[in-house]
Formats: C-alpha cells, structure tokens, sequence
C-alpha cells in the first residue's frame, strides 16, 4: 500500500512534472530516466516487501488459517 | 524479402511447438505434476498475457505518435502489482474458496448468485473483447503482409483467427476441470511470453547498437515534443490512462483468468509483485529508442505500427524480422487464446447454461449430458468469438492506430471495477447497486467511446457524433451534457466509470440485500476470517440423493461424480451407498460444480432439485452486518453485568443480614452488661461503705452484706442464665429424654412452688389428663420451665383473689399443657416479644429478674422437640401452652 502511494505521487502530475527538463543522463533524457529510475527503485522495493510476505504467507498455509491483508 | 514458404514454415512450426509444449504438459500433469511448472515463474509469465500485439508493435506506434504516453499502459499494472497485491490476493482467496470460474461468475456469485448480473457482465466482456481480438487479427495479418509482400488481407486474417480457434479448442476445452484450470495453456502461454519479451528486447537491441550507436546517440538530436508528445505529457490524459491500465490488470477477462482462476498457489502472488512489473518494464525498455530510430531510418509515410518488424527488414536482417514476427504472433495468439477461454467460459456457463436448463428434458437424463453439452457450447463460444473478431476487423477495415481500439476494451472493462472492489470489500453493496451501475457504465461507455469509434457506421451517424443526436447539442456524445473540450478518453472515462461508480453506491445504499445476497456478501468481504472455503451455512429443502447423484454424473461424468460421492459418503461414516443428503452434502456438491458451470448455474440446478434455499435466522445472526455482531457482543456484556448485579445484590443482602446480627448482638451485649452493672453498683458501694468503716453501725453494717449477698447470689444466676441461654441456643447441650408421667411432673412443679403460692394466696386448681398419660421429656429441665411460669403467674398477678389453673389436654400424639392465671395476661402486641431476651412484660418491675426466664424455657422445650407458645382464649385473656410429645 505504501508502495502504491509513493508510486502515484512519484509518476503522476505534479511531482512528474518537475523531471520535465533539458539535459541528459548517460545519454538519457532526464524525464525517461527519471520515469524508468522510479520504475525500477518499485520493483526493488516490492521484492524487498515480497520476501517477509512471502515466509508468512507459507507459516499461514500451514496453519489453513491467515488474516492478514495488508 | 523472405519467402512465403520460410514465414509459413516458421509459424507452422512455432504453433507446433507449442501445441507440443501444451499436448506433453497437459498429459504429465495428470500422471506426475512437474514441479518447476508450478513456480511462480511460470505464474508470472502467463500474467504477462497482458502484453499483446498491441504492446509489440502498438506501444512503438505509440511512443512515435504520443511520445512518453505509451508508457502509462505498463506504470498502472505496476502500481497495482507491487502496492496493491492484497487485493490480487483476496480476489485469489475468493477464486479459490468459491470455485470462481471467470470474473462474470465472481460478481454473480458475490451478489447473491445472480443470473441477471452474470449474463450483463458476460455481454460487456464479449462486446469489449471483440474489438481487442480483432486487433490481433489486424496485427498478425499486417505484420504477415508486411514480410510476405502484398497478400490478400481478409483470407490471411480468415486462417490465422481459424488456426487460433483451433488451437484455443483443442486445449482450451480438453476438459471440464473441476477448477477450470488447464495447465498445458498455461505453460503453452508462458513460452510464448519468453519468446516475445526476447523478439523485442532483440529488436532493440539491435536498433540501438546495429542501427545506431548507444543511446546517447539515438537521443542526441531528438527534439523534446517527440518525448512528451503534442499535448504535453502529464495532463489528464496521462492519469486516465494509468488509471484505466490499472484498472484492466484487475478487470480484464483474461487477466482474471491467468491471474485468479488458473492460480495454483495463493504466494506465486508474492513473487509475481514484483516479477511481473519487471517483465513490464524489459518490454518497454527498448520501445522509445525503437520508435526514435524507426523515424530516422523509415522513410516518411511508414506505419509507426510497424517498426518493430521493418526496422531489421529495412537493414536487411531477415531472420532478427523473423523472429520479430514470431514475437509478435506469439504476443497476438496467447492474447486471443486466453480471452477466447475466458470469454467463452462466461458464454457457456451465463448464457448457454441458463437456455439449455430450460429446454433439457429432465426426466430421461443421460450420465454426462449436460458436461458434453457444456464442451460443445464452449467450442462453439470459441469459434463464435473469434468469428466476432474477424467480422469486426472486416468491418472496421482495420483502424490505423492500434493504441485506439485496445482503449475502447480498457474503459469497457473498467466498468466492472466498482461492482468487483465495491464487492469484495464493501458489505452494503447490492445487487441491484451492481446492476444499475453497470447498465449505466456500459451504456455511457458504448454512447460516449464504443460507438463514436466507428465513425458514423455504426449506430450513430457522422452528423450525430458531431452535432448530437437530432442536433442536440447537449446529448453531443463527445462532449455529453456540455463537458466539451476534453479528451475523448477522458470524458469516457470521467462520464461511464464515475457515473457508474456513483449510481452503484447510491442505490446500494437505498438498497437492501436479500438473504442470499447478506450470506454471499460476508463469505467475500470477509473471506479470511472463513476456513477452507466457507462451508455453507444455508438449509435447503430435502432432496434425494439419488437425484442428486444423476445431477453430480451429468455435469462432472460418471466417474468423477462416483469419486465425489464415495468420498462425501466416507466423510459421513458410510462404507457404502449414497451419502445422505444433507446440508453440507448438498452445499458441497453445489461448490463443484460452480467450479465447472459457475455459481449461478450451480445454484439454479441445485435448487431444481433440493428446493428453495433458505438461510437460518441463526446463521443470519452468525454471518450479518459488523453491527449485529456488536449487538450480540452487547447483549452477552449486558448478561453478564445482570449476572454481577445479581450477585452484588446478594451480597448486599448478605450484608445487611450481617449487620442486623451486629446490631442485635450489640444490643445484647449493652443489654447483658446493663444487667451485670446493676447488682455490682450496689455491691460496690456497699463494700465502699464497709472498706471505709468508720460510723457505721453493726445493724447497717449486717444488713449491707446481706445485701452484698443477695447481689452476689443475683449476678450468679444471672451468669448461670446466660450461660444456660447460650449453651441452649447454640444446641451443645443435648438432653437426656425419658418416660414422664404427665400428672406427675405437673403435681411435682406445683409442690415446688407451694410455699411461694400459699404466702401470696394464689389458688392452683388442676385439670388432670387420664392416669397414665406419658411425654417424652427431661424431669428436671421440664419441672425448671414449669416452676419458671408458675411463678411468673404468681409474681406478675394483681388480682383481688389470685387462681392459676393447669389444664392438660392429649391432642393425638401431643399433649397441651395449659398454664392459665387471671391476672391479666399479656395483649397481642406484647406477645410478639415477650420471649426476646431481657424483654419484660408491662407488668414486671425492674427487679423482679433478667428477662431470660422465657426465652430460656422456650429453648428447653425447643430441646426436647415440644414448644412453648402464648395462646389466646376466647374472651381475649392470654395463657401460656407446653406442648410436648406423647408417647403411647
């Protein structure tokens, strides 16, 4: 849920506006290498959060019971 | 340019591979499931069917046209993937535990097994799906003209939709699974996935360091409008686009169908969070730098489309085309062949099933009809949608801009966003909310982007789109109700998903779910608070078990339903037979075979059958709104807080019981010591007088230790009496009873106190009872009692010629004996206290005793199991009675 809010505001108007610039990153324009950063930092992110997730998920269907959503 | 022999043969033995991949997985997971095809990889890459052609070439298009929007198409399923997994996470949950088989049957079921809602879903899913399966169609076709030169389009079009009807029949519809999954699909799917994320990434590769050199150089000299695209890029555009991707990761058919209903494992979720996002973001990596080089190396005029593929053919590189096509063919036939499984599943159970219901004859039924029935209707669902596919892409001529047409199904499906999250996590949602939202989604939708898409050859004429219908400016569809000068998309989006969305809450609330609805709506919100797929808290009527065993053999075939019977029948405890029919078999057997003909159809059979369904009051109590639960909280707080008030007031009695015996002991003890004070004042102050001795005369001096004496002599008694009282009152004393004469005793007490009668010339006149009448009782404690009333008569009588009269009576197997003076006697009033301790009657003098002789008497009597009342006569004078025990 965090992650989804921090994406929105990352990659919507206004916050995205501001990357609308002239000028180059590693050859880049900074606007698509902002966009793909963000992306990228998200993925990580989730698979940071997907791992402790994941043990619970598998203690939960050990006990057929899990209330967590979350 | 290739041969049309090399490109045939290429897709000839692409399709066989995976009809190959698809035959031998499908086979070994019914011998020996391999486990590396239930990992999570797998899962996520058949979720990658989200990408079809329409990413593989369209996103090039795309990004050419529009710059950097292309890519809000990949950012929403992003969001969704790694910030809001859970819901996928419910949405599987509820899959799993109701046996969902498309997400028409999930928001039937969920609104209380609604026929009406399945079959409005299902038509929007068809009518949304078609315009996206022709675009595969237009792609597949283009992308085969553009490497085999010039080719008639209609045919080309024809055998590709007849090759992927094929295809989607033969695997598709194999069986009816129990969980309507089909593994050699999916992993089918999950090749064709790898095979297009490679073809693209090649391609740009390719365009980036074989055409170009390095991305600096691609973006060198790139002006920033061909980046954000002519509006600009983040407007309001860029937000709906998101939102609506997001959106279709949810809601579209097929997605439902790879991401929900073909989940094998509710944690392969997990994984895909944030390995499918990452798949998204390999495929669009290369997708600007395609277009930017596309628009150098091309010639002007050339389809932005198409980039992918003429880019390699345009360098001569025939077999990176080659594989480029087979990227794209691959990304256009797992798209079609899940949506047509999808749809064609939706078509089969909500609309098949229902007309076939009506028109099956009940009465001769046949082992399995109703499963070959619902194979055949599928088949035909899948050649019928494919059709539709093809005679749209014949129709329409084939829209230039792919992006377009993948929008009008985005914002057509986006309609079942409210009625499926409104559902899964909002318990006043109702059926009629979900219905009235939908109709009026679907209609603003089809009115403000459907139809005007056709461009005056559908429905709605050029005139009318433009200037609205009979020149209603007001109606004008693309700027409804005077909202002009947005996008179109926009406005579609803003006028069919808010206005659904609104209406789906207000007449939810205005609304009241009917039982079914209540039960369904609590099994979904709260779907993890269940166990093991919710058993079914609903009563049926009686059904038998037979019929439902006929019913269990048509729809699953005859040895799955035996499988499912013997098995229900051994969890009852039954070796062999039928099981009973009872709720839970009843509701068991309506679970499975929602799993192959939806809840809806499920439940219409079922009920044929058992009957009605009702729901229990008590189960209704069980299952209703957090508020009931609240209210039985309360009420069980409020039992237990009378439970306690009880008890306090108990106590409280308890107490004041305590208290009461405080205060009388207290009196008694102020009362005793009362008693004691007196006689020792006046020892005291005689024995002062004789201690100081001076002046005092031998007279006085002898008459003060008389009654020195007579004190002492007082307080013995006393003590005596008290202590007497005590030992009596609290039953340490037992008495030992013997025979008594009755005459005898009575002449014994009066010969005791004779002097006393004679010096106050009291007359004592007794009245016998028979000679030989006995009591049982003790000689002297009974001859202390008489001696203490005989002469309580003798002191307190006052009359001119005192007479005490003892009349014994025998009454049965009692005998009376009467002690009657006429001196007055005592009233009512006082008779209530006269045997309370140091109580004196109105007539006795301060001096004349403690007060303890009656209560003591009485507890003598008490002790030898008689009594000692006052009684009154006739005329109102009082007289004391013994009442003892006679013993014959």
């Amino acid at each position: 849920m965090v992650l989804l809010v921090v994406g929105a505001v990352l990659l919507m108007p206004p916050v995205a506006s501001v990357f609308i610039l002239d000028g180059t990153v590693f050859g880049i324009p900074i606007l698509i290498f902002y966009i793909f950063a963000v992306w990228l930092a998200l993925i990580i992110g989730a698979a940071i959060l997907a791992k402790p997730l994941g043990r619970m998920d598998y203690r939960a269907h050990s006990d057929t019971s899990s209330d967590q959503d979350s | 340019m290739l041969s049309t022999d090399i490109l045939l043969f290429a897709c000839l033995g692409y399709v066989a591979l995976l009809f190959a991949v698809a035959f031998i997985v499908d086979r070994r997971t019914r011998t020996n499931p391999m486990r590396w095809l239930q990992s999570p990889v797998v899962y996520t890459l058949s979720i990658s069917v989200y990408c079809t052609s329409w990413t593989f070439y369209g996103a090039v298009g795309s990004a050419a046209r529009n710059g950097l929007e292309f890519i809000t198409i990949y950012l929403g399923p992003t969001l969704v993937f790694v910030g809001w997994w859970w819901l996928l996470r419910k949405l599987v949950r509820i899959g799993r535990a109701h046996r969902v088989t498309s997400i028409a049957d999930l928001i039937s079921s969920r609104y209380g097994k609604s026929p009406s809602l399945a079959v409005l879903v299902t038509v929007i899913a068809v009518i949304a799906t078609t315009p996206y399966i022709a675009l595969q169609l237009q792609s597949v076709t283009r992308s085969y003209q553009v490497i085999a030169g010039e080719v008639d389009e209609v045919t080309t079009a024809f055998w590709v939709a007849a090759g992927m009807a094929l295809f989607t029949i033969l695997f598709g519809t194999r069986n009816l699974d129990a969980n309507e999954r089909h593994h050699g699909v999916v992993s089918a799917i999950a090749l064709e996935a790898i095979v297009k994320l490679l073809a693209l990434i090649a391609v740009g590769i390719f365009a980036v360091y074989g055409v170009s050199d390095g991305f600096g150089d691609i973006f060198a000299d790139v002006p920033t409008e061909a980046i954000l695209g002519q509006d600009g890029v983040f407007g309001a555009r860029w937000v709906a686009t998101t939102f609506l991707s997001a959106t279709a990761i949810i809601c579209l058919p097929r997605q439902f169908q790879v991401t929900v209903v073909e989940n094998i494992k509710e944690s392969h979720l997990t994984t895909a969070s944030w390995m499918f996002p990452l798949y998204l973001f390999g495929m669009t990596l290369f997708i600007m730098p395609i277009a930017i080089v596309g628009a150098k190396v091309m010639p002007a005029g050339s389809n932005p489309d198409l980039y992918v593929l003429t880019i390699p053919l345009a360098e001569n590189r025939h077999e990176l085309a080659l594989f480029a096509f087979l990227g794209g063919f691959s990304s256009a036939t797992s798209m079609v062949i899940v949506a047509a499984i999808a749809v064609s599943t939706m078509v089969s159970n909500h609309i098949v099933m229902p007309v076939a219901l009506r028109l099956l004859p009940g009465d001769h039924a046949v082992s399995g009809d109703v499963r070959n029935l619902l194979l055949v209707s599928r088949r035909f669902s899948i050649a019928a949608i494919l059709g539709l596919g093809f005679l749209y892409f014949q129709g329409s001529g084939g829209s230039d801009a792919l992006a377009a047409i993948g929008l009008i199904a985005f914002v057509g499906v986006a309609q079942f966003l409210p009625s499926l999250v409104g559902g899964i996590f909002w318990r006043g949602a109702t059926r009629k909310g979900a219905l009235v939202g939908l109709v009026i989604g679907f209609l603003l939708w089809a009115y403000t982007f459907f139809l005007p898409s056709f461009g005056g050859e559908l429905l709605l004429s050029k005139s009318a789109i433009e200037f609205g219908p009979m020149g209603i400016g007001l109606l004008r569809p693309q700027a409804l109700f005077g909202l002009a000068g947005m996008d179109p998309l926009v406005h579609a989006v803003f006028w069919s998903v808010g206005m659904n969305a609104l209406s789906f809450v207000l007449v939810s609330s205005l609304t009241r779910p009917n039982a079914l609805e209540r039960l369904q709506s609590a099994l979904f919100v709260d779907v993890y608070r269940s166990s093991g797929g919710g058993p079914s808290r609903t009563t049926v009527g009686t059904a038998d078990s037979e019929d439902l065993f006929v019913l269990a053999q048509r729809i699953l075939g005859t040895e799955p339903a035996r499988r499912l019977f013997d098995e229900m029948a051994a969890g009852q405890g039954t070796d062999a037979g039928l099981p009973h029919a009872t709720d839970e078999v009843i509701a068991r057997l309506e679970r499975e075979l929602a799993g192959s003909i939806g809840a809806a159809s499920a439940h219409a059979m079922v009920t044929r059958i058992a009957g009605q369904e009702s729901v229990g009051i008590t189960e209704l109590i069980d299952i209703a709104d957090e508020t009931q639960e609240l209210i039985e909280t309360s009420r069980q707080l409020a039992e237990k807080s009378a439970e306690l008030e009880h008890a306090a007031q108990q106590l409280r009695n308890a107490n004041e019981r305590l208290k009461a015996l405080d205060a009388q002991k207290d009196e008694f003890l102020s009362q005793v010591s009362h008693e004691l004070r007196t006689p020792m004042t006046s020892i005291r102050s005689f024995s002062d007088i004789l201690v100081s001795g001076e002046g005092v005369s031998q007279e006085d001096r002898d008459r003060f230790v008389a009654i020195i004496q007579n004190e002492s002599l007082r307080l013995t008694r006393l003590l005596d009496e008290l202590l007497d009282m005590s030992r009596l009152e609290a039953g340490t004393v037992s008495l030992d009873l013997e025979k008594i004469e009755v005459n005898e005793a009575v002449g014994g007490a009066i010969d005791a106190v004779s002097g006393m009668t004679r010096n106050n010339g009291v007359g004592v006149r007794v009245a016998p009872v028979p000679r030989g009448t006995l009591i049982r009782a003790n000689d002297d404690r009974l001859r202390q009692v008489l001696i203490n009333l005989l002469s309580n008569a003798v002191k307190y009588n006052s009359a001119t010629t005192p007479t005490i009269r003892i009349v014994s009576t025998v009454k049965n197997d009692k005998v009376w004996i009467d002690i009657i003076d006429n001196g007055g006697g005592v009233t009512r009033d006082e008779s209530s206290m006269i045997f309370e301790k140091f109580a004196r009657g109105s007539r006795a003098d301060r001096d004349q005793g403690a007060g303890l002789g009656l209560p003591i008497s009485r507890a003598i009597m008490r002790a030898m199991n008689g009594d000692l009342t006052i009684e009154f006569a006739r005329d109102g004078t009082s007289f004391f009675r013994l009442t003892l025990a006679r013993v014959k």
